[in-house]
């Protein structure tokens, strides 16, 4: 009998089901009654006063399209923007790569995707049944919906459902891979920037606005790159399957590696447009390069052998003062770097390279980096060609990605460390972490951000000279690892003591403990926190206008509702910061979704 | 030849002393079971032989090397000595497989495939082939249990310590770990095993010995041990548990 209750399925919610439903949950008594139909006629109420308020012909939603550009990349010339595009597309390409690399192929059941599909025309249904017609503007009543658009509307929405329902009905069972509907709905949304027509503000021969307002496809001068970009992506998803097909583990790798690599070579090289001189190169960089890169294998080879090895210690501990007296000394930033590198190598060799092949594996890694790591800097050092007038080159949207993207990754490694070192049993670690930690946690950003602006230059020996997005980004960085730092060590706290001797009885180094045993646990039980904190972070850039950055928040608040040549869009704040406000609620949400499917991926490791 | 050796040892927690004065010594392939009251110091006595508590006076010497500390004899010490613990502490974020294979991979240096053969050879072993690629905590107790045998013995171990490994459990899994363990006895493995399951100790071990308030109060073959004890503190703890 039990057996016989399992193989059957739950009861499907059939049409009839609905008015059962909402007579239990709405209408089940009369006090009920009353409270259901009176939230009902307060939602609809306030949703007719948003709708009213978007569609109202007092909105000046030009005001927003005509200044996409300004909100994306702010004064970034013109002539420029295939960087801006390449910038974009090698974001999107690498995301569409990892994407199919790392699709697990999970299907959806036609039923579960209709399902879903009906709930969303419904909300379209309910907008469109409810939206007013006439909107009142300065005392006089404007037709702003005409009541055959609605029809159309509406009839358009029932025949959706119809079909939706029809394919439900017809096929409930067959399945299809979610990415492919996501493909389907990014299709939509490109097809859409080609179809949909806006009014757009254009000017004549003479630089006189155009009146009315012509209609043109959505997106205007930017549907191509935007098409070209899509396709990459699909193309850089299909590679992603294929090499998951072929097996190919070495390459998660190297598509982690060049997440890392990628914005690197954004910032150093393809968006500032370096100035960098071949000779430069040639005679500098490759040279030292070779040299950094043949110390660092010799180094590799010798420290394991059997008479070096006492001497282990010394030569780090050398190899450390080196560093120090390096940086103090007038010589290239590149040395002061590539010292310090040479120091980790040289005191982590013995640890890694324990074995021919983990050397020879080493030996390439050491080179490679070299080589992008002096390459990367001599973009990074070079001057830009690229001018914009009165502000940083970073502005708008790429300046609140910027900040935030840069921000966040290096907080990672610092809010690790300072987590740990909280947690040391060595008094003086664990005395300055937590006065690191509470130190700049008790001190509000804005003053940090002013401290980068306007104090740090007073610390920092002279010619050591910061721009200002720079300070922007390490003092967002050192606030936000304090933050993280006590994240992870709430992650840490959780631990029980029995996984720390299980990992020493295994006979796990202190450094494996942490790294395999430890962090993997600490990290996975505060993803929650994290993800709170990194999404308040995207949100705090906007106090970089603080100290003089363009950032999106800005531009939406203060620059364009303040333009008055050309178009004239004075005072035009509420659109603008509506606009904003969307954006970052678009950006926001989809992480925040996107993390809670991970943590669910995650999750089947717990206990 | 005694594999493990200890002469007075003595271990301080504050100002409570835990152990006082613990002398004995272990034969290769010998099966010592101690028993004992509940916190009579037989888990900090067997946790200072891999050194997970340090004892502050005496001398403890494992395959010949002296317990100090010296990080590179406490490493070699912990690769020799496997340890097999009441709450299982299996790595909850790893596969049954990848709990095995750890170790193996990243301190014995061993290859992938290696670990792997190795680690499904174990498994099978103590009974749970078809369990390797499951998460820890979608196991019952026993086949935690069993996992934590087999990623101790993956590090091919001269030693083996459990402390009170069938504590955790519920009566019906007891047995298959328990069977696990004989088999494991009659291999030929060096084992100290806390526990208080008589039954076991009866059957397999080739001595007991009696803990109590920090000190050995008798040792003795288990036929002995149960039938004729030396001591009276033993004719106790004997009619308390049986
Ligand atoms: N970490 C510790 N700190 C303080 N006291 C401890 C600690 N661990 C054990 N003890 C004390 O040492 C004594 C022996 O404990 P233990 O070796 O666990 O006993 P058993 O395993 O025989 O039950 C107990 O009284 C216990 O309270
Ligand atoms: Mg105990």
């Amino acid at each position: 009998m039990q057996d016989n209750k399992t193989l059957e399925s739950p009861p499907e919610i059939q049409f009839a089901g609905v008015s059962r439903w909402l007579k239990e949950n709405l209408f089940s008594s009369l006090s009920s009654s009353i409270l259901s139909l009176l939230s009902v006629a307060a939602v609809v109420s306030i949703f007719r006063a948003i709708i009213g308020f978007f569609i109202s012909p007092e909105r000046e939603w030009t005001a927003v399209t005509y200044n996409l550009q300004l909100y994306m990349v702010q004064a970034y010339p013109e002539s420029d923007f295939i960087r801006v595009w390449i910038t974009v597309g090698l974001l999107i390409s690498l995301l569409g790569l990892s994407w199919g690399f790392n699709s697990l192929k999970e299907k959806v059941v036609i039923k579960e995707w209709c399902d879903g599909l009906l709930k969303g025309i419904s909300s379209f249904l309910f907008i469109i049944l409810i939206a007013p017609t006439n909107v009142d503007v300065e005392g006089t009543s404007v037709e702003v919906f005409k009541n055959n658009t609605r029809y159309i509307c509406l009839a358009v929405g029932i025949g959706l459902i119809f079909a939706v329902y029809l394919l439900r009905k017809t096929s409930p069972k067959t399945e299809i891979i979610r990415d492919r509907i996501s493909f389907l709905y990014l299709s939509l949304l490109v097809g859409s920037i080609w179809i949909i027509k806006v009014p757009t503000v254009t000017f004549t021969s003479s630089n006189e606005r155009v009146d009315p307002d012509p209609f043109l496809p959505l997106a205007n001068t930017t549907t191509i790159p935007w098409t070209i970009i899509f396709g990459c992506m699909i193309f850089a998803y299909l590679i992603g399957t294929f090499l998951k097909a072929k097996g190919k583990n070495s390459m998660s790798r190297l598509i982690l590696s060049s997440w890392v690599l990628a914005p690197l070579v954004i910032v150093s090289w393809i968006y500032r447009k370096p100035d960098f001189g071949m000779s430069n190169i040639l005679t500098l960089d490759i040279p030292i390069a070779v040299a950094f890169s043949v110390l660092g294998i010799l180094a590799i080879r010798t420290l394991n052998k059997e008479k070096i090895v006492p001497y282990q210690r010394y030569i780090t501990y050398g190899m450390l003062a080196l560093t120090v007296v390096i940086f103090f000394l007038p010589v290239l930033r590149q040395l002061k770097i590539l010292f310090f590198i040479t120091w980790l190598l040289v005191s982590v060799a013995p640890t890694i390279a324990n074995s021919k092949e983990s050397a020879k594996n080493l030996s390439i890694v050491w080179s490679v980096t070299v080589f992008i790591l002096i390459l990367l800097m001599r973009g990074a050092s070079s001057e830009s060609l690229i001018v914009v007038p009165g502000s940083s080159i970073y502005g708008g949207f790429t300046l609140t990605w910027l900040i935030a993207f840069f921000g966040i990754a290096i907080s990672f490694p610092f809010g690790v460390i300072l987590a740990l070192g909280r947690t040391s049993k060595l008094p003086v670690i664990r005395i300055m972490c937590t006065a690191v930690i509470e130190l700049v946690r008790s001190v509000p950003f804005i003053t940090w951000l002013f401290f980068g602006s306007v104090m740090l230059t007073l610390f920092l020996p002279k010619g050591v000279e910061f721009d200002e997005v720079l300070r922007a980004i390490v003092v967002t960085a050192i606030f936000s690892s304090a933050y993280l730092a006590e994240n992870v060590r709430g992650g840490l706290q959780s631990i029980s003591n029995g996984q720390f001797e299980a990992a020493d009885a295994v006979g796990l180094s202190t450094l494996q403990r942490i790294t395999l045993i430890i962090m993997p646990q600490a990290l996975r039980a505060v993803i929650p926190p994290i993800v709170s904190q990194v999404i308040s972070l995207f949100k705090d850039t906007s106090l970089v206008a603080i100290v003089g950055l363009f950032d999106l928040l800005y531009i939406g608040s203060k620059v364009i509702p303040n333009q008055s040549q050309g178009a004239n869009f004075l005072g035009t704040i509420q659109e603008n910061i509506l606009f904003c406000a969307i954006f970052y609620w678009i950006f926001t949400y989809s992480f925040a979704r996107r993390s809670m499917k991970i943590e669910k991926r995650l999750g089947l490791g717990e206990r | 030849m005694s594999i493990i050796k200890s002469v007075d040892v003595k271990k301080w927690y504050g100002d409570f002393q835990a152990l006082k004065g613990i002398s004995m010594d272990v034969a290769e392939g010998e099966v010592l079971v101690i028993a004992g009251p509940s916190g009579s110091g037989k888990s900090t006595f067997i946790r200072c032989i891999n050194r997970l508590e340090q004892h502050q006076d005496g001398q403890i010497f494992v395959d010949g090397i002296e317990l100090t500390n010296d990080l590179k004899n406490i490493e070699a010490i912990r690769s020799e000595v496997g340890m097999v613990f009441q709450s299982f502490n299996l790595f909850p974020h790893l596969t049954v497989l990848q709990n095995i294979t750890l170790a193996p991979i990243w301190v014995r240096k061993k290859s992938k495939t290696e670990a792997e053969e190795k680690a499904m050879e174990l498994l099978e072993r103590v009974g749970i082939p078809e369990q390797a690629e499951k998460f820890p905590g979608q196991l019952s107790g026993g086949q935690q249990q069993r996992v934590a045998i087999a990623r101790a013995l993956a590090m091919e171990p001269k030693i083996m310590l459990f402390d009170e490994p069938t504590s955790a459990l519920d009566p019906e899994m007891i047995k298959e770990v328990l069977d696990v363990m004989k088999e494991l006895a009659k291999s030929g493995m060096t084992m100290i095993v806390v526990t208080h399951e008589m039954g076991f100790a009866k059957e397999v071990a080739d001595r007991v010995m009696l803990f109590d308030d920090g000190q050995l109060v008798e040792e003795n073959t288990p036929d002995e041990f149960f039938n004729n004890p030396k001591s009276d503190r033993t004719k106790l703890f004997l009619s308390q548990i049986l």
